[in-house]
């Protein structure tokens, strides 16, 4: 073996050909290869550069709605991971009644699916449901519920949509009118399910207040042990999660969800949406 | 020392050759030349990870050494390591396609919970334990350098799977690092003014929210 030098040379990394050093950043993620940017001029040059982003949005976005494409293109692949990972604005579908975004950690697509892409059972039957015009997350409205025995609410998504190979968890978002009926003492059933076959069954609480029942135990009344419980969002709404799913390679056909819960009469929930995102990491 | 090893497989090598025109891919080892002069043998079965020595090979310009330049012999043999080891398995148009659209291009934890749905054709994801092995070959390297040169010599023989080993490896030290700590890690000098600095923090201010 010949000789090395004792001292290992300063600044090795520079050996690095330019687009070496950004497959590297385009590896370590968006919030890494954000930081990486702070290390060194040279480093924020191969982090900034349109190899790393690129690598890290989709491939392939679905059908945006006629509009939906800035007037002018954004600049740089970072400027539209940037924009399409903003939550606050997801870009509405070609059906205008999907709204996508870019989950910022990860890169994996997150979709809402509006009430009126949901199945909701007698939803067209005005005495039953009503629909409310809002302005939120590019949906224009909102499923009010009047009143109603028969609770079921269906959602699917095609599992092509989705980003390989992660863990997604989806939630039915929605909120709760001050008058209402039927939601505190009862449990809907949630399921996801995936191609058809897998699936998975949980049960769910619609409203709050279950968080005292430590210290008033008849609070709960009979709702099972395992009863997943809301939460409020930063938006205001509250959110339940209907299941958890593994997209695998995206050839598994339909992933559906389901909430279903028809044994009392029903009023003042409003339904936003199903909620798609990758799982909280970590957790 | 003369190493009349190689001077006899030249000779047998020769002798075939001259045999016949036909069966000119005599199916004998490559012989990668490193810097230093050292001659390095790497499996026909094994050169077909590198683009450019499997074009060679169809070419039929594979037969005699192949100076790897720029490449040190430690550096040549463990790249030789990787392909015998990966070859049985090797699979390009597989390897393409990951590579061409990897989600996610970086290691996410995320553990399903019990209940949550799996596809049925969830497939065993390490079926060779090649990805164990991928792991202790990186850990036993011996520093930053080392590393360095692997990446630098399978992009000079464009072998796609072991760049991406190489870089995934230098992501793992970096990711989840402050600046501060990536420029430890990999002994980067902050060449940035503090107004630069700090710039650079504000127009990333995301990450850096903790």
């Amino acid at each position: 073996m010949e000789s090395t030098p004792t001292a290992p040379a300063r600044c090795e990394i520079a050996r690095l050909p330019d687009d070496l050093l950004s497959a590297t950043l385009a590896r370590t993620g968006p919030r890494d290869a954000c930081r990486a940017a702070a290390v060194s001029p040279a480093f924020r040059a191969a982090a900034d550069a349109d190899a790393v982003w690129s690598s890290l949005l989709p491939r392939h976005l679905p059908p945006l709605a006629d509009g939906e494409h800035p007037a002018d293109p954004l600049p740089t692949k970072k400027q539209l991971f940037m924009r399409l990972s903003d939550p606050g604005s997801p870009v509405l579908l070609a059906d205008r009644l999907t709204s996508m975004w870019l989950d910022r950690a990860t890169g994996a697509r997150c979709y809402m699916l509006s009430a009126r892409k949901l199945g909701i059972a007698w939803g067209d039957t005005p005495q039953y449901w009503r629909w409310i015009p809002i302005n939120l997350y590019r949906i224009s409205e909102a499923a009010e519920l009047r009143h109603v025995w028969w609770l079921e609410i269906r959602g699917e998504i095609d599992s092509k949509m989705l980003s390989r190979h992660t863990t997604y968890s989806a939630y039915i978002v929605f909120s709760l009118a001050q008058r209402r009926l039927g939601l505190y003492y009862t449990c809907k059933e949630a399921s996801v399910s995936l191609g058809g076959s897998s699936r998975s069954t949980r049960r769910v609480c619609l409203d709050v207040g279950h968080d005292r029942a430590d210290t008033w135990p008849s609070l709960r009344g009979d709702l099972p042990e395992d009863t997943l419980f809301p939460r409020v969002r930063g938006d205001g709404w509250m959110e339940v999660e209907v299941g958890e799913f593994c997209s695998g390679e995206g050839d598994d056909g339909e992933v559906s969800f389901s909430l279903m819960e028809t044994s009392v009469i029903k009023s003042g929930l409003v339904v936003l949406g199903i909620e798609i995102r990758p799982k909280e990491q970590g957790v | 020392m003369a190493p009349p090893a190689t001077d006899a497989a030249t000779t047998k090598q020769e002798q075939q050759h001259a045999a016949g025109g036909e069966g000119v891919e005599v199916g004998g080892d490559l012989r990668l030349v490193a810097e230093c002069g050292t001659v390095v043998r790497l499996s026909r079965s094994a050169a077909r990870m590198s683009t450019t020595l499997f074009d060679m090979i169809e070419a039929g310009c594979a037969e005699g050494g192949i100076p790897i330049k720029g490449a040190d012999v430690g550096t040549l043999r463990l790249v030789a390591a990787y392909c015998e080891k990966h070859a049985p398995h090797y699979d390009p148009v597989a390897s393409a396609a990951r590579l061409r659209d990897p989600f996610p291009p970086f290691p996410i934890e995320f553990t399903p919970a019990s209940y949550a749905v799996k596809p049925v054709t969830q497939l065993d994801p390490d079926p060779h334990g090649l990805e164990a092995w991928d792991r202790k070959f990186i850990s036993d390297l011996p520093d930053n350098s080392a590393l360095f040169n692997l990446i630098i010599v399978a992009n000079l023989m464009a072998i796609e799977d072991l760049v991406d080993l190489g870089c995934t490896a230098v992501a793992d030290k970096m990711r989840g690092k402050t600046p501060d700590e990536i420029r430890v890690a990999l002994d980067i000098e902050n060449d940035y003014t503090p107004e630069q600095e700090a710039e650079v923090r504000r127009e990333n201010a995301w990450a850096f929210e903790d």
